[in-house]
């Protein structure tokens, strides 16, 4: 298959604006600068099915239409490098590897709303690919890719790379824009959306760095040609990290579509559950989203739609793979201590449920559990979920309500302090 | 003008509105904890929580704007809406200490109301498996904090930033061991009393008011602030002849929601040392000595028919008080005028009780409530009874109130005139709550009341006549100045209104004054009136 | 500046003045004025947090929210190398929490946040590091040390002590 996004991986040195050029680098946003309308712009994007990859998926092009463009305030456009759900790493290769891209991705994304100054959110432990994505930014400035007058086109954009400092909780684009604007992360409530009132209260798109990392090979394409990679629903490639129990964990990018079990067990990427296990269960999107049986992994291929009709989600496209021997109580405790950890604790049923529920998994993992606690647990869950301002408690109601449902027995045994067979 | 329906019933609401105002202005009660509004929402104690028809989820009414045609169920008609508000309860309920028997919040407490309202199910949390959270922080000598008690509705944290002027008060860390306080030293603000006020719960207290009285005991009685010419509505609460702490009541026109701290501790000179206690009577001797009414008031008219006898009326002068209500400077004024016409009865100087510039929130630099009272009736400048002292035509006087005898930095000549004068008088009265330095020159001391122990009317530096009303009883045999002044008038044989009846003492004097004309005790209602303008008096 | 409590480098305020320029509003900079005050002393004072507000014009209290709200400002002075081990889902499916209670026993350190008593080390368990395809991970101060085990923790610990003793 053709690389989309990854195409360059492995070139050495294709993090300098040299090699990136070399490989047709900023031509796809030469041109969209100097020559491409806005509307062009959106429909092709639109045409080409690509959606955000940070985890919700909604159409890019529609997100970018969603923006008064006539408005006398500035646009702004976000892009989230805040790349923090656990099992996904693979923003952080795009910054590693080929931050050109990005800010290729960037240039594009800003044109398609008439916004000149672009920020760039990255999670604040990227140390060294901020460091990275920076001195790309530096290159880019003196080559007159970035700045006045940007790539010749008469277009002038500034870019900006800001860096968080550890909270999960500024991957939500709302957090997000709280965070850019020099406060705590809190989420802010919808309506009004970003794109009405944004950043500084300017309409704002939001895009994840993936998203922003395929658009070049989009442009430099017919729109249909990277929707042919996936299905008819969900269009292109999407990277994917695999991680846990598997002989081959990294970060690879497929075509949408993709057998799930095929990730797993391909040699070209996961390379099979490790040390000769069987596979006990696998959260194909990230931690948030519900977690599938090995019986379940068999029917479920790669792709929005194939997620949704077997009760998970694609997420953010972290996949996490646990062996027959994994402790399911443990993995879930560990998941209720990152959520509580992470709540920003504005809203009730967050700030309290996601902590409340991890000290009930702590007491039954520790073997001081009372067989009422597993459905206490599931009580918190249902009372947390859609009454909160952002998603965050549901993240961890999901991940609750589906490992209950599906492993009850073992958190049964645990709470009832029965002795592991 | 968007048309919404709230649990079936259509309501005109005003652009721009959120759901909870209009469902309140409209009677439709709901919970909420972090919504004030006198505050920006913020939506996160997720108790207001409505269905919004077409809305996927349950919406935080202090967030939802109102649209055209907009259909709303709220929890009087939604199960799903109850079910919420019962979950929301259990979750602030989780790591609450349920310490209600120490809390001083019990008994007006958002927590014990809404838990009876809305949840009513017994505790499955062990008291042992709570996060222990710092008790007892103090944000100021006035203020103390109890982190486990709070809900983090962030109430305190807006009044701060948006009211109190500065952004003294942070929410800080983050999820279930967030906190609030302040980055560094105590609080600053004039009006840090309101945060603990609005907090719906057991977090912030007053350590004035800290376990001093179950607030199931006390009663309160509607009053304005003495405390400067704002006149900011307030709530005395009282049990039996003690008050023990004023609260702002809510005024649009005047104060909002809140008041400032030195009003609010302004209570503490109720029941202060050197009140005037029992009447006194100084007769040749140095020290004034007890005495009763009967006399006090019979040896004072002796001497006032000898004086009018012997140089006129104009040998008997009066001076109101702005401590005083309209209504006694008004008696005060009618029995004079009619007694001893020519005498003047007099006014202290606009500036005598100024202090400081005041501010631009609700201080104001008049630390006197009534100070347009001496206009308003007609009433002479001060200097004119000084200058009568001086030129020894008056020779008693009958003052209202406040000391003279102090240094005020408003107007410094008062005190330096009345302490070379008043010795020159043969008789001074002083008709006072306190024993200050005046009364303690004065010949015959009529013990009087503070605003709190009678009923009356102030008018505030915007104009404003606002009523308040009687709390507790006058200590001891002191007595609330109109009586004093309507026994007194009766015995001198003068006809004075009703002061048993403060709506038929108003009515009157508003009749015989120009400047009160169309007002009436009733139409002042609990937020009081502005006075007819200035113009239209001509 | 006026605010005489905590001095900075002229290189700190210099980058500190280039951030500042960066945004429309220079309330933004918060975040990276802070970092530049934890890089260069190690930790956020409440003296610091203090600079930072008169610096952008905000309240000191919303400095101190966002410095205890965003969990890598550290409140306290932390060791000369501040090892944060991911004990999230995937490094702990690959060993990630027996890591860190080896790194605790090696270190002799209990708490979060603890630091050994010649200042050398501190230690705390993270939440994930996006590097989960490499777990189990580890930030060694700005450095990202991937696909850890027992023995390649004990040569990196092991190395830094040689080299923080010089």
């Amino acid at each position: 298959m053709e690389k989309v996004i990854s195409a360059l991986w492995s070139v050495p040195g294709a993090n300098t604006l040299e090699v990136y050029k070399k490989h047709g680098g900023y031509e796809a946003a030469k041109e969209v600068l100097s020559s491409w309308t806005p509307e062009k712009l959106i429909e092709h994007v639109k045409a080409s099915g690509l959606r955000g990859r940070g985890g919700a998926g909604f159409p890019t092009g529609m997100k970018w239409s969603f923006i008064n463009r006539g408005s006398p305030k500035p646009k702004y456009v976000c892009i989230n490098a805040d790349e923090s759900e656990p099992g996904t790493a693979k923003d952080r290769y795009i910054l590693e590897l080929t931050p050109h891209l990005l800010i290729e991705g960037t240039l594009i994304c800003a044109k398609a709303i008439d916004c000149h100054h672009a920020f760039i959110y990255c999670r604040g432990e990227f140390y060294d690919q901020i460091a990275i994505l920076k001195k790309a930014l530096a290159e880019a400035k003196a080559a007159g890719i970035v700045g006045k007058n940007a790539l010749g086109s008469g277009y002038d954009i500034q870019i900006t790379v800001h860096s968080g400092f550890g909270a999960y909780i500024c991957g939500e684009e709302t957090g997000l824009i709280e965070s850019l604007e020099g406060k705590k992360g809190q989420p802010r409530i919808k309506p009004p959306f970003p794109a009405v009132v944004g950043l500084y209260n300017c309409p704002t798109v939001v895009n994840n760095v993936e998203t922003a990392a395929a658009l070049p090979w989009i442009i430099k394409h017919a729109p249909e040609e990277y929707k042919k990679f996936g299905t008819e629903k969900s269009g292109g490639t999407k990277l994917l990290s695999i991680s846990g129990h598997v002989n081959k964990p990294g970060t690879y990018e497929i075509p949408l579509g993709l057998p799930l079990s095929e990730f797993i067990n391909s040699p070209n990427y996961g390379g099979g559950v490790w040390k000769g296990r069987k596979l006990k269960a696998c959260i194909p999107g990230g931690s948030s989203v519900p977690i599938l049986t090995a019986a379940e992994v068999e029917k479920t291929n790669i792709d929005y739609e194939s997620c949704a009709a077997n009760g998970t989600m694609l997420g953010s496209g972290g996949c996490i793979v646990m062996d027959e021997t994994t402790d399911m109580v443990h993995s879930l405790r560990i998941l209720g201590h990152f959520y509580s950890h992470e709540s920003c604790g504005q809203c009730t049923p967050c700030r309290t449920g996601t902590n409340w529920a991890h000290r009930i998994l702590c007491r039954i993992d520790d073997g001081e559990g009372r067989p009422e606690d597993v459905d206490e647990l599931l009580k918190i869950a249902n009372n947390m979920v859609g009454r909160t301002i952002c998603p965050l408690a549901d993240a961890l109601a999901m991940p609750i309500k589906s490992f209950l449902t599906k492993f009850r027995s073992e958190f049964d045994k645990k709470a009832r302090r029965e002795k592991a067979a | 003008m968007p048309k919404i329906t709230i649990d079936g019933k259509e309501i005109e609401a005003r652009e721009g509105q959120s759901v909870i105002e209009v469902a309140h202005q409209n009677g439709i009660s709901i919970g909420h904890y972090c919504w004030h509004p006198g505050l920006s929402p913020e939506g996160n104690c997720r108790m207001c929580l409505v269905e919004v028809e077409k809305a996927p989820k349950l919406m935080p009414s202090c967030m939802t704007q109102v649209a055209e045609g907009m259909v709303v169920r709220t929890e009087h008609a939604s199960q799903k809406v109850r079910d919420a508000q019962k979950d929301v309860m259990e979750f602030l309920l989780v790591d609450h200490p349920i310490d209600c028997p120490i809390c001083d919040q019990a008994g007006e407490c958002k927590l014990q109301d809404y838990y009876m309202k809305y949840d009513k199910q017994p505790s499955h949390v062990p008291l042992e498996t709570k996060i222990k959270k710092e008790k007892r922080v103090h944000f100021s000598d006035q203020v103390v904090y109890d982190t486990e008690r709070c809900i983090l509705c962030t109430r305190c944290v807006r009044f701060c930033r948006e009211v109190g002027g500065q952004e003294e008060l942070g929410m800080f860390n983050r999820g279930a061991i967030s906190f609030i306080g302040l980055q560094s030293g105590e609080l600053q603000s004039p009006y840090q009393g309101n945060i603990v006020d609005i907090c719906p719960v057991g977090a912030l207290t007053n350590s004035d008011f800290r376990f001093r009285k179950r607030v199931w005991f006390m009663s309160s009685s509607k009053s304005v602030c003495a405390g400067c010419s704002r006149g900011c509505n307030i709530l005395t609460d009282y049990d039996k002849e003690e008050v023990f702490r004023y609260r702002p009541r809510e005024n649009p026109d005047v104060n909002k929601w809140w008041m400032c701290d030195e009003g609010r501790m302004s209570y503490k000179h109720i029941h202060a040392e050197g009140r005037a206690l029992v009447p006194l009577l100084r007769q040749g001797g140095e020290a004034a000595e007890k005495t009763g009414w009967d006399k006090a008031f019979s040896r004072t008219m002796e001497i006032f028919q000898l004086l009018h006898k012997r140089h006129g009326a104009e040998a008997i002068a009066a001076v109101g008080s702005p401590f005083a209500s309209l209504e006694e400077n008004f008696l005060l004024k009618k029995l004079f005028n009619s007694y001893f016409p020519g005498s003047p009865v007099a006014f202290p100087p606009e500036k005598l009780y100024h202090q400081g510039q005041g501010d631009k929130f609700l201080i104001t630099a008049d630390k006197s409530p009534n100070a347009l009272a001496g206009s308003l009736l007609g009433l002479s400048a001060l200097d004119a009874v000084f200058d009568g002292i001086e030129s020894e035509k008056i020779k008693a006087l009958y003052v209202l109130g406040d000391d003279f005898l102090i240094d005020r930095p408003g107007a410094p000549k008062v005190a330096e005139r009345a302490e070379k004068l008043f010795p020159k008088l043969s008789w001074l009265v002083c008709q006072t709550p306190y024993l200050h330095k005046t009364a303690r020159i004065a010949h015959a001391v009529f013990a009087g009341a503070v605003h709190a122990e009678t009923t009356g009317t102030f008018v505030n530096v915007d104009r404003r006549a606002q009523r308040f009303f009687q709390a507790i009883r006058p200590p001891a045999q002191a007595r609330e100045g109109i009586k004093i002044l309507r026994d007194f008038g009766t015995l001198m044989g003068a006809e004075l209104p009703d002061a048993e009846n403060p709506a038929a003492l108003f009515d009157a004097m508003a009749a015989q004054e120009k400047s009160l004309s169309g007002l009436s005790w009733n139409a002042l209602g609990d937020r009081g009136m502005p006075l007819p303008s200035q113009g239209a008096q001509k | 500046m006026s605010n005489a409590e905590e001095k900075f480098s002229d290189q700190t305020l210099a980058k500190m003045k280039e951030a500042i320029a960066e945004y429309p509003d220079k309330a933004s900079a918060v975040l990276p004025v802070l970092q530049l005050i934890q890089k260069e002393k190690g930790w956020v004072s409440p003296a610091s947090q203090r600079f930072t507000a008169e610096l952008l014009s905000i309240s000191p209290a919303r400095v101190k929210e966002v410095v205890t709200f965003y969990t890598m400002f550290h409140q306290q002075p932390v060791g000369k190398y501040h090892i944060q081990v991911c004990t999230n889902i995937s490094c702990s499916l690959r060993g990630g929490e027996e890591i860190f209670a080896h790194c605790q026993k090696k270190l002799g350190l209990k708490g979060h946040k603890d630091v050994t008593p010649d200042g050398l080390f501190s230690l705390e368990h993270v939440e994930c590091l996006a590097a989960c395809e490499r777990a189990p991970a580890m930030l060694l101060g700005e450095n990202y040390k991937m696909e850890l085990t027992i023995e390649k923790v004990d040569e990196i610990i092991d190395r830094c002590k040689k080299e923080g003793s010089h």
